[in-house]
């Protein structure tokens, strides 16, 4: 009988090695995503037609892909006001609107415009922090001749502002990446 | 009374003439045994330098030298697998003694051996190291390297196997809070362990915790009725990083033998060559009791807690947000963020981690045949990190708190006078729980893991032929309560059953009292972890998305090893080498996927656990020699993995390396010593493997000077040492951190230390 006792024990140790059960975790309110960038391009003074650019991807790393999307072609020749907005809009029932803290925190965050090589566009910013140094909220565009290619939007957090880095050259200015998206632009076609 | 005293003196005299008039017929035996004094060596060699005579101790190592004269009798002690030691003393009656052996074999320490105890002396050598990181203790073992990131982590690495691989056992309890990842360091303060050293095939099948063979056993200087009172402080500086260690220990009896051990350390930012290593800072508080109850002779109780505190700081030129940033950070001089001074305080990315380990022990010894031992084993880790993040700082990025528990009984017992059978069953629990107010998924879910294990080994130790095997039955179960990545955000729960089966056989020849061989079979199941089965997000310390797969199935290995080892007749020389293959089925392996995945930050590429085949072998090579008064201790290994499937070689393997320590007695109290380690470049990877290709070779030197003064009867240590002492700009293969910085210059390290 006693031969049996140490088999038993292990079979009960096996059987309750099952058992147990979890509390469900908290989901965790995601505060800092972003998962929406909005570039807005109107053109000074009218005349011709407003280009919004939209990349979207509500599931952060998720598997479900990304949507980069580009309402049209920006005219030749032609300057436009650009207003960037960053969103989280990962939960539908509360959308956040980050730009504002961003504004909140100019000093630590610069946004950078990098047209491909080939696409007739100058950038400069319009806006700046407290400090003078440069924050890219705001920004305008002038387009040059008929052209085509990609302008990527980097957002960087703490980089070293007042670095050597230029709105299309961000490599002198460190911090780290928050937003990379690059969009498909064409001018004139 | 004069007449009296001179009447004694004369008789003293007397007797004293009459015993040199005796022919010489005094005897000196013993028995010697492991420290723990639970293994008996048999079989050691007893060497008499004086008369150049050597005996052999038998099957239970006791030992007897008989005929010998009065006066300076002069032994030494070896056994294959151990230090040899010395021991001096003055004959004058028939004497007996136990002598402690530690095992070198695998061991970072040197064998001490006294006839009171080898307690204290045994602890010196590593207390000497106890302000370094663990990490760096565990590579004087050859055959271990280390995985780091930088200075603020620091994993070992055996045969190629690391973390989820090569379990640590910290007093006998598999330190818990190891799978979360590799830039977490095992919290454990090297102060209160006397000994480490790395155990395989059927040694290792007692072992819990995830292993694919070996294990780590990282342990105190056990009390035992031999234990005498006594104490020890320690300071020590190091003049890179501007580190201060301060230790304590006290060891005395009261009711209970106990051993109580404090550590404080503190540091601020590291110096590489060119630039300082900003925000590498650390501050640690350990504490620990240790605490021993000699019922009787059949019954002891013992009890452990420790405490480990640290708060690290991690590199701030090494966080990065995407692969754009990380490319940048390669390319450059020196890292971002590197300020132009030293700076003790460190801010975010940084760890906050606390670990408690309370451990609770009955041995039941009816007789000296048979052993019974009951085990508790419970432990809470606490740890969070902070990320560099737009919203507070001060909020963690990473919060995890996770229980553990451990009960475990065990059986030894002596068949005949050389068998011996070893039997216990292990039940598991760990409760892991991310806590709330991050702001960030976690990367590794909540789960519960409960395990149950048991183990059988066997012994035949006779003089010649020995052979051993095992086996070890587990069964695992988790329930992990992940997160789905999809909207809408719900808890998804998946339950995971694993059986493995470990099972290990082996036999050693002696061929003679120098020479044996020992060869190994084993083979090792491994149930795949919850890293591997459910990490889910954004890794930034790899700029990759990684991804588990609940798909795992477990490891399976089977290793075979060949060991040799030579230990000269008077013990000035000892040699051992090893050479080992491994084939691994399904090995873990976190593989980059051929796609990148688009998000606001960019595109990552997307590390997805993959069963492939794989295989692993190399060897090492140690070397001991005690030559007039040098003392030369040398160890090289070399390992190479290569996955099957893909015929490309595995990442993060060890290139080849080797140590040197050289130390030469100048006097009685005054040693001087010179290291080397040579480090060679890591060929074997493929450019579509890494970033980076690997770094160049490198060789390092450090010398060292150490004099013992005596201050009220007791000894005073005092210790200069200088590490890289070229300071040699240098990036090490196995460094996660070597994308973006140099590792650390020169030190010159300075130590003192009082005992009583």
């Amino acid at each position: 009988m006693t031969r049996f006792l140490p088999i038993a024990l292990l079979f009960f140790l096996f059987v309750c090695s099952a058992c147990g059960s979890k509390e469900d975790p908290v989901i965790e309110n995601e505060e800092e995503v972003i998962t929406d960038v909005i570039y807005q391009l109107k053109p000074v003074g009218g005349g011709s037609e407003e280009v919004t650019m939209t990349f979207s991807d509500p599931d952060g790393d998720g598997a479900e892909p990304a949507l980069v999307n580009v309402t049209g072609s920006l005219a030749v020749n032609t300057l436009y006001d650009g207003t960037l907005i960053v969103a989280n809009l990962s939960d539908s029932s509360n959308p956040q609107d980050i730009t504002a803290e961003v504004i909140n925190e100019a000093a630590d965050h610069q946004f950078f415009y990098i047209p491909s090589a080939g696409l007739e566009t100058t950038i400069r910013y319009r806006d700046s922090d407290g400090d003078g140094n440069p924050l890219g909220v705001l920004t305008e565009v002038e387009t040059g001749g008929f052209s085509s290619g990609t302008l990527k939007i980097i957002l960087r957090h703490l980089p070293t502002k007042g670095s050597s880095a230029t709105i299309s050259n961000p490599s002198a200015a460190g911090g780290e990446t928050d937003i990379e998206v690059t969009f498909p632009v064409s001018i004139g076609n | 009374m004069n007449r009296g005293t001179l009447l004694a003196g004369a008789l003293l005299l007397g007797l004293c003439t009459c015993v040199r008039a005796q022919d010489c017929n005094l005897s000196v035996s013993g028995k010697m045994l492991d420290e723990h004094g639970r293994e008996e060596l048999a079989f050691a060699s007893v060497y008499a330098v004086e008369s150049g005579e050597g005996v052999q101790a038998d099957a239970d190592g006791r030992f007897e030298l008989t005929a010998r004269c009065p006066g300076p009798l002069t032994l030494r002690f070896s056994h294959i697998g151990c230090d040899p030691k010395v021991v001096t003393f003055d004959l004058r009656q028939d004497t007996s003694f136990n002598v402690y052996l530690h095992h070198h074999d695998n061991y970072t320490e040197t064998v001490t051996v006294t006839s009171t105890g080898a307690g204290v002396a045994y602890e010196e050598r590593l207390d000497r190291e106890a302000d370094q990181q663990l990490g760096l203790v565990l590579e004087r073992i050859t055959g271990v390297s280390s995985l780091r990131t930088g200075t603020a982590a620091n994993k070992p690495v055996f045969e190629g196997l690391y973390g989820n691989r090569l379990s640590i056992q910290n007093n006998g309890v598999p330190q818990a809070g190891q799978q979360w990842g590799n830039d977490h360091a095992p919290e454990i303060d090297p102060w209160v362990a006397a000994y480490v050293r790395v155990v395989k095939g059927v040694d290792a099948l007692r072992y819990a915790g995830s292993t694919l063979g070996p294990t780590v056993l990282i342990e105190p200087a056990p009390l035992t009725e031999r234990t005498s009172p006594g104490g020890k402080v320690a300071y020590g500086l190091h003049s890179n990083g501007w580190g201060h260690t301060l230790n304590a220990r006290l060891t005395d009896t009261a009711f209970v033998a106990y051993r109580l051990s404090g550590s404080l350390k503190m540091s601020g930012d590291r110096r590489a060559p060119d630039y300082y290593l900003t925000n590498t800072g650390q501050r640690e508080g350990d504490f620990a009791l240790q605490a021993a109850k000699f019922i009787s002779p059949k019954l002891t109780a013992r009890g452990y807690y420790s405490l480990f505190n640290a708060e690290i700081g991690v590199l701030r030129g090494s966080h990065v947000g995407n692969l754009s940033d990380l490319q940048e950070a390669i390319g450059r001089e020196r890292p971002f963020y590197t300020e132009s001074g030293f700076s003790y305080d460190f801010a975010s990315p940084r760890q906050r981690v606390s670990h408690h380990l309370l451990k609770g022990e009955l041995i039941f010894t009816p007789t000296d045949r048979t052993s019974y031992t009951v085990q508790y084993g419970g432990q809470l880790d606490n740890r969070k990190e902070f990320d560099v993040r737009r919203g507070d700082d001060g909020q963690a990025a990473l919060k995890l708190l996770q229980y553990s528990h451990l009960l475990e009984a065990g059986h030894q017992r002596k068949l005949g006078a050389f068998r011996s059978l070893e039997a216990g069953v292990q039940l598991e629990n760990v409760d892991n729980t991310n806590q709330p107010g991050t702001g960030i998924l976690p990367l590794i879910p909540d789960y519960l893991a409960n395990r149950v294990g048991g183990y059988l080994t066997f012994h035949h130790k006779p003089e010649k032929f020995r052979y051993h095997f095992g086996l070890r039955l587990d069964h695992q179960f988790y329930e992990a309560l992940t997160i789905s990545r999809d909207l809408p955000r719900r808890v998804v729960r998946y339950r995971h059953h694993y059986n493995t089966l470990g099972a290990s056989a082996g036999a050693s020849l002696r061929v003679n009292s120098r020479l044996s061989g020992e060869s190994e079979i084993t083979f090792r199941q491994r149930a795949p972890q919850i890293n591997e089965l459910y990490s889910q997000g954004l890794h930034q310390g790899v700029s990759g998305i990684e991804e588990g797969d609940r798909s795992l199935v477990p490891e399976q290995s089977l290793k075979g090893s060949l060991d040799l080892s030579y230990g000269s007749r008077n013990g000035a020389l000892s040699v051992s080498g090893g050479l080992f293959y491994q084939r691994v089925d399904n090995f873990i392996n976190l593989e980059p996927g051929q796609e990148f995945r688009l998000t606001v930050r960019g595109a990552f590429p997307v590390f997805t656990y993959r069963g492939v085949d794989a295989e692993l072998w190399g060897g090492q090579l140690a070397v001991l020699a005690h030559v007039a008064d040098f003392d030369l201790e040398s160890g090289l290994a070399v390992v190479q993995g290569y996955n099957r499937s893909d015929g490309l070689p595995l990442v993060y393997m060890p290139p080849l390396n080797w140590r040197s320590a050289l130390t030469y007695t100048l006097t009685n109290d005054l040693t001087l010593s010179a290291t080397a380690l040579v480090v060679a470049r890591q060929d074997r990877i493929e450019p579509q493997q890494d970033i980076l290709p690997p770094p160049p070779g490198y060789a390092l030197i450090g010398t060292g000077l150490a004099k013992t003064l005596t201050l009220g009867g007791n000894p005073l240590n005092l210790e200069l040492e200088v590490e890289n002492l070229l300071d040699q700009a240098y990036r090490d293969y196995l460094d996660r951190q070597r994308y973006f910085a140099d590792a650390p210059g020169r030190s010159i390290n300075f130590r003192i230390s009082y005992s009583w």
